[in-house]
């Protein structure tokens, strides 16, 4: 599904994040990034999601080169948003609707699914991941881990075949990481696709097949879990 | 936990078309916009390195003469000195300096146009004269000084504290602002997967929140200058002179003699 070759990246200013990465992920596997901070899991996942592009080397997402070119095709971009859903590291700046409902029905909207179809949605998303108390609050004026699980909850309102995360734990209560590990696990059941950075090991031995590090942009080493 | 049955299933929709270039352009529009602005941080030090305080005097005093001036020699002298200047930045920074003053200029010319039809040609030459050597200085002034640094400057002229504060945290504001429009028209890209009837609306919307994280944002920042035990004071910037900044003061001085000896020429001719 997803096919790295020798990828680097530069940021503006000479900072060099990723370094000749070369990475396949099939469709239907679950792949974990970890690595110290600032080893470049962040910007990898970035690239997969199409808003950054190498600055060498080549990225296919199912057999197209996603370069900027591609992604002018409007019809070819919002698929491939679509089937590729991405929480941030910072969830602050993925929330910009002016209520939690909204914010999750954004996506199916968009799709032009029946209004009856989006509510239904919006529902069982809230359900889902517990915050049916927050439906008409402001994401902006809501704790840290709650804005996670709105972020995951108007992610999976547009049901992804990949799912990719940055630190989808961090800043969660036990019971909440509980929840998001279960949701996870039955995501892989579905044969979603689940590409994620963590630093959190138990997430590595449930969720991840594949288990990828990095170390100063580079990648060290690959094992597979059982 | 029950997992939501079109959750596990395949998705068969596909995204309906849609006119949206409004969204995507006004997107790309602002994005290069901003990231331009940003750059203001990025910049390197320019070679003519005089400190703010005397590059903040210097445009002050340029502008007031320049705009002051009655002796057109005047204007013409020191812009002959500042294309000399200009002579010196690479293509693509002059580019950059250029394009606020290039702007002025056409407006000026645009609202004089009438002063040519009733036989004003002089009106015509030294308005957008003037306003293209006013703004091309501040400018240059504002492409080769970090914001911050105006703060330390202002201060060393003796603004007051509450008046710094107030400059300081909207320089912080605008700076926030910018930050969270890239990152929320990423989010809205990444989620902006079908067709929107309500453009207006998600656009609005998406500003005005925005608006109110930045606010926020800006407000954290503050918070966090206290808890590091700022107490609304600005010190006073205290750099010492170096040899280049004497230059920058006699620059001064030659500019002012120079107004000075001018004006008095054109009065005595008439
Ligand atoms: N906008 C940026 N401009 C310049 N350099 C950046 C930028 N963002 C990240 N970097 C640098 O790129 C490298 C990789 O950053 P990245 O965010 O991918 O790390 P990460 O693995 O996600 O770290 P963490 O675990 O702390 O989230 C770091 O050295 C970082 O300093
Ligand atoms: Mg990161």
């Amino acid at each position: 599904m997803f096919e790295l070759t020798n990828i680097s990246y530069t940021y503006v200013g000479g900072v060099s994040a990723l370094d000749d990465v070369s990475l396949r992920v099939e469709s239907g596997r679950s792949v974990a990034l970890t690595g110290a901070n600032g080893c470049g899991k962040t910007t990898l996942l970035r690239i997969l999601n199409g808003l950054i592009f190498p600055t060498k080397g080549e990225y296919r997402f199912e057999g197209t080169k996603i370069d900027k070119q591609a992604l002018k095709d409007a019809q070819f971009a919002k698929t491939f948003h679509r089937r590729v859903g991405y929480v941030f590291q910072n969830v602050d700046s993925q929330l910009f609707c002016g209520s939690v409902e909204d914010e999750i029905a954004f996506g199916p909207r968009q799709l032009e699914l029946s209004e009856q179809e989006c509510r239904q949605r919006v529902d069982d998303c809230l359900a889902l991941l517990e915050i049916e108390h927050l439906r008409t609050r402001a994401p902006y004026a809501t704790s840290g881990g709650e804005k996670r699980k709105i972020a995951f909850a108007s992610v999976l309102s547009l049901n992804p075949d990949a799912l990719v995360m940055d630190e989808p734990l961090a800043g969660l209560d036990a019971s909440t990481q509980t929840l998001i590990i279960e949701l996870l696990k039955k995501l892989r059941e579905a044969k979603k696709t689940l590409i994620f950075a963590t630093h959190n090991e138990e997430l590595v031995q449930t969720i991840a097949d594949t288990r990828v590090r990095l170390d100063f942009g580079k990648v060290v080493d690959v094992s597979q879990s059982t | 936990m029950q997992v939501p049955q079109w959750l596990l299933q395949e998705e068969r929709i596909t995204p309906p078309k849609d006119r949206d270039a409004f969204i995507r352009k006004s997107a790309a529009a602002l994005t290069y916009v901003l990231t331009k602005a940003r750059r203001i941080d990025e910049r390197q030090r320019s070679r003519i390195a005089f400190s703010t305080q005397i590059k903040l005097a210097l445009t002050l005093l340029f502008v007031l003469l320049v705009a002051a001036s009655r002796n057109f020699a005047f204007v013409e002298i020191v812009g002959v000195a500042l294309l000399v200047l200009l002579a010196t930045y690479e293509q693509e920074k002059l580019a950059r300096v250029l394009i606020l003053p290039i702007q002025a200029l056409i407006i000026s010319l645009i609202i004089l146009a009438p002063s040519l039809l009733l036989g004003q040609t002089r009106a015509f030459v030294v308005v957008p004269c003037k306003t293209f050597l006013t703004t091309t200085a501040i400018s240059l002034l504002a492409y080769s000084t970090s914001w911050n640094r105006f703060t330390c400057a202002f201060k060393s002229f003796g603004a007051p504290d509450s008046a710094l504060f107030i400059f300081d945290l909207t320089l912080k504001y605008v700076v926030v602002l910018g930050e969270i429009c890239l990152e929320t028209l990423e989010a809205v890209r990444l989620r902006s997967v079908g067709r929107n009837r309500r453009k207006a609306q998600t656009l609005g919307g998406i500003v005005g929140v925005a608006f109110l994280r930045a606010q926020k944002s800006a407000q954290e920042q503050f918070d966090a200058m206290t808890c590091r035990c700022f107490s609304g004071k600005y010190r006073r910037f205290k750099a010492p002179m170096r040899k280049i900044d004497l230059l920058g003061v006699a620059l001064c001085l030659g500019l002012l003699s120079l107004f000075i000896y001018l004006e008095i020429a054109i009065r005595c001719s008439n």
